[in-house]
């Protein structure tokens, strides 16, 4: 047998031997640490039955457990004490102090990340893995048949798939995460976009070239651009659009419009994952021009209708950047249909970008993930000037989310 | 219930603590029994009925065991016999059946068994194994008849060890259940090595475990590379110890808090020289139960070579199949008998002339190895991942940077997984100013394991199959 016959024994007793000897030392210190011990565990049991549960994180942006209600079957299928597990732990007093301890003790050990959100100089990023392929490329080929099917019905349509804060903000990165994986995945988009019958403008590249020069193009705590990014966004895509549509309108410099601060407050998406409370919080500007807030925005699935673009009761929420055209919907008709008519396919992204448009054209947002269906055949019936789709690498790379595009689509 | 979670360290421990302190001595005892069972229950309310049976057949076997014995040594044999029968019969239905379906059916000629498939219940290798240790031990004489149920259901019970070890056999605490000494230094001693295993498991494991899952996905996934392989593995070796470890420390230290006394279960594993020297290491209470009940038994190295060979591979398929139901554990089992086997009749003498940190880094690339075996879920994820440690391309996409963000974190789990801590401790101890330094490290550590706890949704237990 691998044990000698009394190394264990003899192991064990050298050890209670060692024991003994220390334990005749040390009376006030065991005390303290005896009732260091009682104090910790009884007193945060005691404050967790006394301190009132919350419903929602705001920093973690979620809804938090609640109390399990009680039943024989949850109890017997496990789910009772496994939902008082996460109950306990997401009802914890001083939550958020335990949250900000761990990110801290992970910065410490240089693990350069937290929560799968990258640390930077003041930033956060979303860290990439391996791009999924397959979902990228059932997504190209969704967006390939109806953008075909667009030009064919005689609609100019421009293909922009803008980068994320990991594709364009290399500088921020940890120098060893490199930039294969994004460039991998961009080389496959450029691959498919050059393939296409439409306009295809690559948005990650003039924004990466920005982003290079030292410039905030992109939120520092979210995965969205900030507004000076979807300007940019918006100088490249009115430059790619046909003469047929820009002709008689003028397109507008980032000096023409006021700016204006609405908070310096905003904790995006990637701080919810991270811990990092110590990050600096963005601030959110918007391009002012005359009339945007008198101009009617309709969200077509529910009806509602709401004066101006920016939606300012968000700003007083978590999720600032809905201050841009309110959350996503599967349709939103922007302006009094009395100009030329550009529909964007978009996702988030464009709600920043939607705005300077707004400026000269009337806007119809449709947003693939929210609605039902033929698109095809409802963008035909608009019969618009352009269409352009808008979205980032994430959709791109999200399951079959583009799937709908090809409702209706023949061949 | 885990000793890593909220429920156990905000709810259940602090009751227990409270109640047993406060009880008259003589009910010390059943407020142990009945929290373990509510501990038992929390996590597994059907089977508790399983776990009261095996307390009431190895009650009535160790009466009858001697009763018998001053008279009819035959009878106490055959009391003893049914016994063992029974319990393994039970862990063997409830945790192989399974397994032996699928097993046996895979050959001609047997037709179809059906596949039940139960769930574990919890701990059952466990307390199975220190059931039977009592009826061993009363026949043996090594221990006393335990006349009172409610003491000996204390012994099979007992929260603190009860999922996940240390095996405690009957004999190491059946005076400790009559009587044991409540001493203050005894208890503070527990506070700092439950704190160690928590921080061990909370921390140490789990961070590593964080990394075996996202890397060993890419390897047998869309990105395979040599440096995730290693690497992942690398994580996982040192997640099974700090997991396993940390468990154990946890267990101890709760047992010091009510008075007993345990044996430790780690010893340093990963710097032995030698394959005999990890098992002598490793989850060594598990060595000294089939030590002690199987090998012995079987004859030891008393009965010639041959036989000797032939009583350690049996021990070491045991020893395999105890740890799962799966071919990859017996494989890992016999991995191991192999190598022992060998050390033992022919390369001790050669591994003796290698200088020892050789032999360290030698026994650790074998453990690793080892390991990879213990972690495969099915041999079809063993050979993809095998072959990748040495097919696949060097580099991928994003393992260059894994690694250059483990690099502190490795460094720390190589240093705590060897003596230099202990040392450490040990000589701040020695001194006044010391001992007030380590009370504040323990209280830093337990904030720093609860940070961990409440912020990861992270929070596995691997030895839980068990």
């Amino acid at each position: 047998m691998a044990i000698k016959e009394n190394s264990a024994d003899l192991f064990q007793r050298q050890k209670l031997e060692r024991e003994k000897e220390l334990s005749q030392k040390s009376k006030i210190c065991d005390l303290f640490i005896t009732a260091l011990f009682c104090v910790f565990i009884f007193g945060f049991a005691i404050l967790h039955i006394l301190i009132p549960d919350k419903e929602k994180s705001e920093s973690e942006n979620r809804v938090l457990e609640k109390f399990p209600e009680f039943s024989s079957e949850s109890l017997f299928s496990g789910e009772y004490t496994s939902n008082m597990t996460k109950y306990l732990s997401d009802q914890f007093p001083f939550r958020d102090f335990f949250i900000t301890v761990k990110a801290s003790s992970e910065n410490v050990l240089l693990r350069m990340e937290n929560g799968g959100i990258m640390y930077g100089d003041d930033t956060l990023t979303a860290r990439l893995d391996s791009p999924d392929t397959e979902n990228l490329s059932v997504n190209l080929e969704a967006v390939k048949g109806f953008s075909t099917a667009l030009e064919n019905a005689g609609i100019p349509t421009v293909f922009a798939p803008a980068g994320r804060r990991v594709d364009v903000c290399l500088d921020d990165l940890p120098l060893s995460f490199g930039t294969y994986s994004q460039n991998e995945l961009w080389s496959e988009i450029d691959r498919v976009g050059n393939e296409l019958d439409c306009t295809y403008l690559n948005l990650r590249d003039p924004l990466m070239n920005k982003a290079s020069t030292g410039e905030e193009v992109y939120f520092r705590t979210d995965h969205h651009w900030n507004t000076m990014g979807a300007y940019y966004a918006y100088s490249e895509i009115w430059h790619n659009l046909p003469e047929s549509v820009t002709a008689d309108v003028e397109f507008r410099k980032a000096d023409s419009f006021t700016r204006e601060t609405v908070t310096e407050d905003f904790l995006g998406t990637s701080f919810s994952s991270s811990g990092a409370s110590w990050i600096t919080p963005d601030k959110i500007e918007l391009f002012r021009f005359e009339g945007d807030d008198t101009m009617p925005v309709t969200v077509m699935d529910t009806g509602e209708t709401h004066k101006g673009l920016y939606y300012r009761e968000y700003l007083d929420l978590r999720d600032k950047y809905s201050v841009f055209l309110g959350e996503n919907h599967g349709r939103v008709d922007i302006g009094n249909k009395d100009r030329k008519t550009i529909v964007i396919i978009k996702d988030s992204f464009a709600q920043s970008v939607t705005p300077f448009f707004a400026a000269d054209f009337d806007v119809i947002l449709i947003d693939p993930r929210y609605t039902t269906g033929s698109i095809f055949r409802t963008v035909t019936e608009i019969s618009p000037d352009a269409v352009v789709i808008l979205m980032n690498a994430d959709t791109l790379t999200s399951s079959a989310v583009l799937r709908p595009l090809m409702r209706g689509v023949k061949g | 219930m885990v000793f890593s979670s909220p429920d156990f360290l905000f709810l259940f421990l602090p009751a227990v603590i409270l109640t047993y302190f406060i009880v008259p001595p003589v009910l010390r005892n059943p407020v142990l029994l009945l929290f373990s069972l509510f501990f038992y229950g929390w996590g597994e309310p059907a089977y508790i009925i399983l776990m009261v049976i095996t307390i009431i057949v190895d009650y009535i076997g160790g009466y009858f065991v001697a009763k018998f014995l001053p008279t009819s040594r035959k009878k106490a044999k055959i009391a003893m016999a049914a016994a063992i029968v029974i319990n393994l019969l039970s862990l063997g239905f409830f945790k192989y059946w399974d397994f032996f379906a699928t097993s046996l059916s895979a050959l001609p000629f047997i037709p179809e068994l059906p596949v039940l498939g139960l769930t574990l219940p919890v701990g059952i290798s466990f307390y199975t194994f220190q059931s039977l240790s009592y009826v061993v031990d009363v026949y043996r004489g090594d221990g006393n008849v335990q006349k009172n149920i409610a003491t000996f259901g204390t012994y099979v019970v007992l929260f603190p060890q009860l999922i996940a070890g240390p095996i405690v056999r009957y004999c190491d605490v059946d005076d400790q259940l009559r009587k044991r000494e409540h001493r203050l230094d005894l208890f503070a001693s527990g506070v700092r090595t439950f704190v160690c295993g928590l921080a061990k498991k909370l921390i140490l494991a789990n961070s590593a475990g964080a990394m075996w899952d996202s890397l060993s996905e890419s390897v047998v996934g869309n990105s395979p590379s040599v440096v995730a392989a290693w690497l992942g593995l690398l994580f996982y070796t040192f997640h099974i110890y700090f997991d396993f470890s940390g468990y154990s420390d946890m267990a101890i230290g709760l047992g010091k808090m009510f008075g007993f006394v345990f044996r430790e279960n780690f010893n340093y594993p990963y710097i032995a020289d030698s394959v005999t020297d990890f098992w002598r290491r490793w989850h060594i209470s598990l060595s000294v139960w089939f030590r002690e009940y199987v090998y012995i038994p079987l004859g030891g190295n008393r009965k010639g070579k041959g036989r000797m060979i032939f009583n350690l591979f049996a021990v070491w398929f045991l020893t395999g199949m105890w740890h799962g139901a799966g071919w990859n554990f017996i494989l890992w089992g016999l991995y191991y008998g192999v190598l022992l086997c060998l050390e033992k009749l022919v390369l001790n003498k050669f591994l003796e002339k290698i200088p020892v940190w050789i032999r360290r880094v030698i026994t650790f690339i074998i453990v690793m190895f080892g390991w990879l075996l213990f972690a495969s879920d099915g041999m079809g994820f063993f050979s993809t991942y095998f072959s990748s440690m040495f097919t696949a391309p060097f580099l991928s996409s994003t393992v260059l940077y894994d690694l250059v963000r483990s690099l502190l974190l490795i460094a720390v789990l190589f240093a705590a997984s060897t003596p230099a801590p202990q040392k450490i401790f040990r000589k701040l101890y020695e001194k006044s100013w010391g001992r007030w330094a380590i009370a504040l490290a323990a209280g830093f550590a337990i904030i720093l394991s609860v940070a961990y706890m409440v912020a990861s949704s992270y929070n596995p237990f691997l030895y839980f199959r068990f």
